[in-house]
C-alpha cells in the first residue's frame, strides 16, 4: 500500500517533471509545492538568516527551472537540494568568510553560541504550542540552530541532509555528489561537535562523570 | 580481537566516531555491529557517548520545518528573472561538477599544468628524435661534408660533432663542448653513454682525434648507427612522456 502510494507519488512527479521540461509552469509550480518546504528548510538550518535563506530558495527554484532541460537524474529533489546548497555556499562565499572557527576557539567563548541566537526569529516555531511550550522549544531550538552555525559547511550539510531532512546516505551523498564514505565520517564528525556543543549549552543532560569531576575537588 | 577492537575505540577518536555515529543509523555491517555491542557491554564511557549521539540526533529530528516566509511559486506568464546574485547555480545545474571544494580544485589546477608541460616535452622530443632517425635515412648523409650538405645538415653536423667530442670527454675526462646547444649537449651525453657501452676497441684508440675531421674517419655505418640509436630512444621516452601524461590528465 505505502510503496503503491510512494510509485504513484514518483510517477506523477515524473509526469510532471516532462512537462516542466516543455515550458509547462504550471507543472513546474507544483513541483514547487513539493519542494519549496524541503529546499526552504535546508537553506534556513545551513545559512541561520531566514531573509538570504528565502533568497537562496527562490533564485534555486529560478535555476532549476532554466536548468531543467539538464536534468536526467533518478531523484528531483536531490537535485533541487545540490542547488540550494550550492547557493549555500554562494552566499558564504560573498560574505567573504567561513565560519571555519575551530572547536576548542568556540569552547572557550562558551557565551558566543547564546548571544547569535538573538536574531533568530519566532518563525521558526511551531504555531500549534503553547506559549510556555514555545519558550522552552524556542529556546532549544535556538541553541541547536547556533551550534549548527558552528560546524564547517561541509559537515553542517551533511548532518542537516541525514538528520534534519531525514535522507538516506546514499540521497546525501547524491546531493553532496562526494562518495558515501566521506558523507559517513561528515556525518560522524558533525555529530560529535554538536555532542560537545549541546552538552555545553545544556541541551544534553550532562554525562555523570563530570558532576563526580565536580564534587570530588 | 576485542581487545584489539577495543585499542581502536580508545586510540582513534576518528574511528570511535565513525563507529558510533554509523552505528546510530544502522549502517555498521553485522561484524562491526558484534564487535561494538560487546565492546559497549563493558566499556561505559562509549555506551554513554552513543547515547549522547542518540540525544544529538534526536534534537536535530525535533527541529520543526520552518515556515515559509512566501510561496515561491514562479509567475504563471512572463520572463523568469534572471539570478540576481553572481552565481555558480546554473552552471552547477546544467553540468553536475564536483562540489565545492576548493582546495582539491587548486591542486588538480597546478597538476593539469605540471602535466601538460610535460605532454609537450614528451611530443618536442618525440618530433625532435624522428627528425634525427630520418635525417640518418638520407642518402649518403655519412659519407658527404657534414657542413655541405641540405636543411638537416647543419643540426646533424652539430650532433656528429657532439658525438665524437662526447667520446673525447669520456677518455679525457674534460668538460663536455658547448657549441651545440641544450639540445646537442644532451645528444652528446646520451651518445657518450651508447659508446661506451657499446663501441669496438678500435674507436677507443683514437684519443687524441678530438676535433671534426677525426669524425669524418669514423666508418659512415658506425655514427649512423649510433645517431639512429639515439634518436629512437629520443621517439620512445618522448611518446612515453606525452601518453604518461595524456593517461594523468584524464585521471584528474
Amino acid at each position: 500500500m505505502t510503496s503503491d502510494a510512494r510509485s504513484d507519488e514518483q510517477e506523477r512527479e515524473r509526469g510532471l517533471i516532462a512537462r516542466a521540461q516543455q515550458g509547462d509552469r504550471v507543472a513546474f509550480n507544483a513541483l514547487v509545492e513539493t519542494h519549496q518546504g524541503a529546499a526552504f528548510a535546508l537553506a534556513v538550518r545551513m545559512l541561520g538568516d531566514p531573509d538570504a535563506a528565502a533568497d537562496v530558495t527562490q533564485e534555486a527554484f529560478f535555476s532549476a527551472y532554466r536548468a531543467l532541460g539538464t536534468f536526467h537524474g533518478a531523484s528531483f529533489r536531490a537535485w533541487l537540494l545540490r542547488i540550494v546548497s550550492n547557493g549555500c555556499y554562494d552566499v558564504f562565499r560573498a560574505r567573504g568568510r567561513q565560519p571555519v572557527t575551530s572547536l576548542e576557539a568556540l569552547l572557550e567563548h562558551d557565551d558566543g553560541a547564546s548571544s547569535s541566537d538573538s536574531r533568530l526569529p519566532t518563525m521558526m516555531v511551531d504555531p500549534s504550542w503553547s506559549p510556555e511550550e514555545t519558550a522552552i522549544r524556542g529556546e532549544t531550538i535556538d541553541s541547536i540552530q547556533a551550534a549548527l552555525l558552528q560546524l564547517p559547511p561541509e559537515q553542517r550539510l551533511a548532518v542537516v541532509l541525514c538528520d534534519i531532512q531525514g535522507m538516506a546516505y546514499d540521497d546525501v551523498a547524491r546531493v553532496m555528489e562526494t562518495p558515501i564514505g566521506t558523507v559517513k565520517s561528515r556525518i560522524a564528525r558533525a555529530r560529535a561537535q554538536l555532542r560537545l556543543l549541546l552538552t555545553r549549552s545544556g541541551e544534553l543532560s550532562p554525562p555523570a562523570k563530570r558532576h563526580d569531576a565536580e564534587r570530588s575537588p | 580481537m576485542r581487545d584489539e577492537f577495543t585499542q581502536r575505540m580508545h586510540g582513534s577518536p576518528e574511528y570511535r566516531q565513525e563507529q558510533l555515529s554509523a552505528a546510530l543509523d544502522g549502517m555498521l555491517t553485522p561484524n562491526e555491529q558484534a564487535a561494538l555491542e560487546m565492546h559497549l557491554a563493558g566499556c561505559e564511557t562509549c555506551a554513554r557517548e552513543l547515547e549522547e549521539l542518540r540525544q544529538v540526533r534526536a534534537l536535530l529530528r525535533s527541529l520543526p520545518e520552518p515556515a515559509l516566509p512566501r510561496s515561491f511559486l514562479l509567475p504563471i506568464e512572463g520572463e523568469v528573472p534572471a539570478p540576481q546574485m553572481p552565481r555558480t547555480l546554473v552552471r552547477v545545474a546544467a553540468r553536475p561538477a564536483p562540489a565545492n571544494v576548493t582546495p582539491l580544485r587548486q591542486t588538480s589546477r597546478r597538476a593539469s599544468r605540471t602535466l601538460t608541460a610535460t605532454r609537450w616535452l614528451g611530443t618536442l622530443a618525440a618530433i625532435l628524435g624522428l627528425a634525427l632517425f630520418l635525417g640518418t635515412l638520407l642518402p649518403g648523409f655519412v659519407h658527404q661534408d657534414l657542413s655541405y650538405g641540405g636543411a638537416a645538415a647543419p643540426a646533424l653536423d652539430s650532433k656528429g660533432s657532439q658525438a665524437a667530442a662526447g667520446r673525447t670527454a669520456t677518455l679525457q675526462s674534460a668538460p663536455a663542448p658547448t657549441s651545440g646547444g641544450e639540445n646537442g649537449a644532451t645528444a652528446g651525453k646520451t651518445a657518450t653513454a651508447t659508446l661506451a657501452g657499446t663501441a669496438p676497441p678500435y674507436s677507443v684508440e683514437q684519443t687524441p682525434a678530438a676535433n671534426v675531421p677525426t669524425t669524418y674517419e669514423v666508418p659512415g655505418p658506425q655514427l649512423g648507427d649510433i645517431l639512429r640509436t639515439v634518436a629512437l630512444i629520443l621517439v620512445v621516452a618522448g611518446v612515453g612522456l606525452a601518453l604518461f601524461s595524456l593517461i594523468g590528465a584524464r585521471r584528474l
